[in-house]
């Protein structure tokens, strides 16, 4: 599977150059060789305009890449401002979490204890009722 | 409650920016502490500090998270660690300033006070923060179903369940665990601000790191220190020093998953799919952080003085979330040798857009071309054992 995508991509790349020089005399060839090389990359299709790039020349032929061009991230400047901005959320919003929930919370996991150790108590009864139904049978 | 709005949150900032999502979690949380302030009934302190804030900070949370890792590339993690240490810090502060308030002017002014303090910061942070979203093209999507069908992002889920697991349970036993062990109240305040203090300097020392060792790498060996700190410290921990010690360490490393979610996120589904991947993975741990407490509270033994079963539960799951993450690991290594071998051009496009994902290191092109025919599994299994950034 893997070679065999290799073999693909490969085959793609060494293939376009050849069929774009001989794009330049005519349009109908274009057409021909871009249906040559559908089948080969059919799966590659969107990056293959990129990828094609550097080696075309030819300004009609390059294709505008379909997908948004990325810059990298700034890696700071006004990234900083906003580690302060999220410093800021963070630590009024869990800080106050951490301390102004605390017995609710406790009372909440109270209430929660309760129902489950009710819901394990009858469950056992129930289990034993079982057995002992089994047994007398 | 917080993590339960996630997928709410990721819609309105799709629809309505970031802005708009802060804005909304601002007023939530702040009728949430006026209305606890003014409350006389238990039923209305429930419905405004349990639904209410829950909902208020999980807004704002959501809506912040995914936005540190647009702006930071090679320093991402330390960024984001800094970001996320907001959290300890504020929460130190807030312990103690909450049981002053307290004293001196009641609870309800002290609530208030709360209020009009956290609606200052966020409302200010709200207006000059700015997100990129526009800018990478980022998919905001409340529920991506095709997410799910990536074992990648599932066992990244797995890592997040598990170590929410241990967080929760480990949050839950400390403050009875130190009446438990003859502390006074005091030093059970004390030792929970050492927890918050240990969150908060903690957190950038790992972003710091992250980002010379490899993001999945540190968040790895967090995860199983966090778990190894429950088992061979806490479990021995009796007298106030040593609890202090682990409250430090523990501190540090036990919110791990708060912490390196984003960076590792980034590395797993790359940025653009971030904040989709951020809004199923805080709906995904809802139920782990729900069942934590419970579980935590019946597996005291002793009429709730043996807490030997909780710990060694908190310690194992968060070795659980550490295995997790070592598959993860493995599926990056495979995936980065693969883009070595084949030079697959959408890859290449991906990790020049998110440049950490390059292979700088020339082991990772030494071990393909010595070994080109190995079968797939064979190369995952190889990649749980390769040294490699990631």
């Amino acid at each position: 599977m893997q070679l065999e995508k290799n073999d693909d991509s490969s085959q793609a790349i060494t293939a376009s150059p050849p069929g774009h020089d001989s794009i330049h005399p005519s349009t109908d060839f274009s057409e021909k060789t871009l249906s040559e090389n559908d089948p080969a990359d059919d799966d590659q299709a969107d990056h293959d305009p990129a990828d094609n790039e550097p080696v075309n020349t030819d300004p009609e032929q390059a294709q505008p890449p379909a997908r948004i061009e990325v810059e990298p991230p700034p890696d700071g400047g006004y990234g900083w401002v906003c580690v302060m901005c999220v410093f800021l959320v963070n630590a009024h919003t869990w800080g106050i979490n951490s301390v102004g929930s605390r017995g609710l919370q406790t009372m909440l996991d109270l209430l929660i204890f309760v129902a489950i150790s009710h819901m394990v108590y009858f469950w056992h009864i129930i289990w034993t009722q079982i057995h002992f139904w089994g047994h007398q049978t | 409650m917080a993590q339960f709005i996630a997928p709410v949150a990721t819609i309105t900032t799709r629809k309505w920016g970031t802005r708009t999502t802060l804005v909304i979690g601002i007023i939530l949380q702040s009728a949430a502490l006026l209305g606890a302030s003014w409350s006389t009934e238990i039923w209305q302190l429930f419905l405004s500090q349990a639904v209410c804030f829950g909902f208020g900070m999980g807004m704002q949370f959501s809506a912040t998270v995914g936005i540190i890792p647009q702006w930071f590339g090679r320093r991402r993690s330390l960024a984001n660690g800094i970001g996320t240490a907001g959290s300890g810090i504020g929460g130190l502060i807030y312990s103690l300033a909450s049981s002053a308030m307290i004293q001196r002017w009641g609870t309800g002014w002290a609530f208030r006070i709360l209020a009009i303090s956290s609606a200052a910061a966020c409302g200010f942070s709200a207006i000059i923060i700015r997100d990129r979203n526009k800018a990478i093209g980022a998919v905001q999507i409340a529920f991506h179903a095709s997410l799910l069908k990536r074992p990648e992002f599932l066992l990244t889920l797995a890592w997040g369940c598990f170590s929410v697991l241990g967080y929760v349970a480990l949050l839950f036993s400390i403050p009875s665990y130190a009446n438990t062990v003859g502390l006074t109240v005091s030093q059970g305040s004390i030792l929970g601000a050492m927890f918050n203090l240990g969150g908060g300097l903690g957190r950038p020392v790992i972003g710091y790191v992250s980002d010379s060792f490899g993001r999945i790498n540190t968040a790895l060996v967090s995860t199983f220190l966090a778990g190894l700190f429950s088992l061979v410290i806490w479990i021995f921990a009796k007298s106030f020093g040593v609890l202090i010690f682990y409250a430090l360490i523990g501190g540090a490393v036990a919110p791990t998953f708060t912490t390196t979610v984003a960076p590792v996120g980034t590395e797993v589904v790359g940025l653009q799919l971030l904040p989709s991947a951020l809004s199923i993975f805080w709906l995904s741990v809802v139920i782990p952080s729900t069942f934590a407490e419970p579980i935590a509270l019946w597996l005291r033994t002793d009429n709730g003085a043996n807490f030997l079963h909780a710990q060694i539960f908190t310690g194992f799951m968060y070795m659980g979330a550490a295995i997790s993450l070592w598959l993860v690991r493995a599926w990056k290594i495979s995936e980065l040798q693969k883009t070595g071998a084949d030079g697959d051009p959408v890859k290449r496009e991906a990790e020049i857009r998110d440049n950490d994902a390059v292979p700088r290191q020339p082991v990772v092109a030494r071990t393909v071309s010595r070994v080109p025919s190995v079968t797939s599994k064979a190369k995952a299994a190889k990649g749980l054992f390769t040294v490699v950034k990631v």
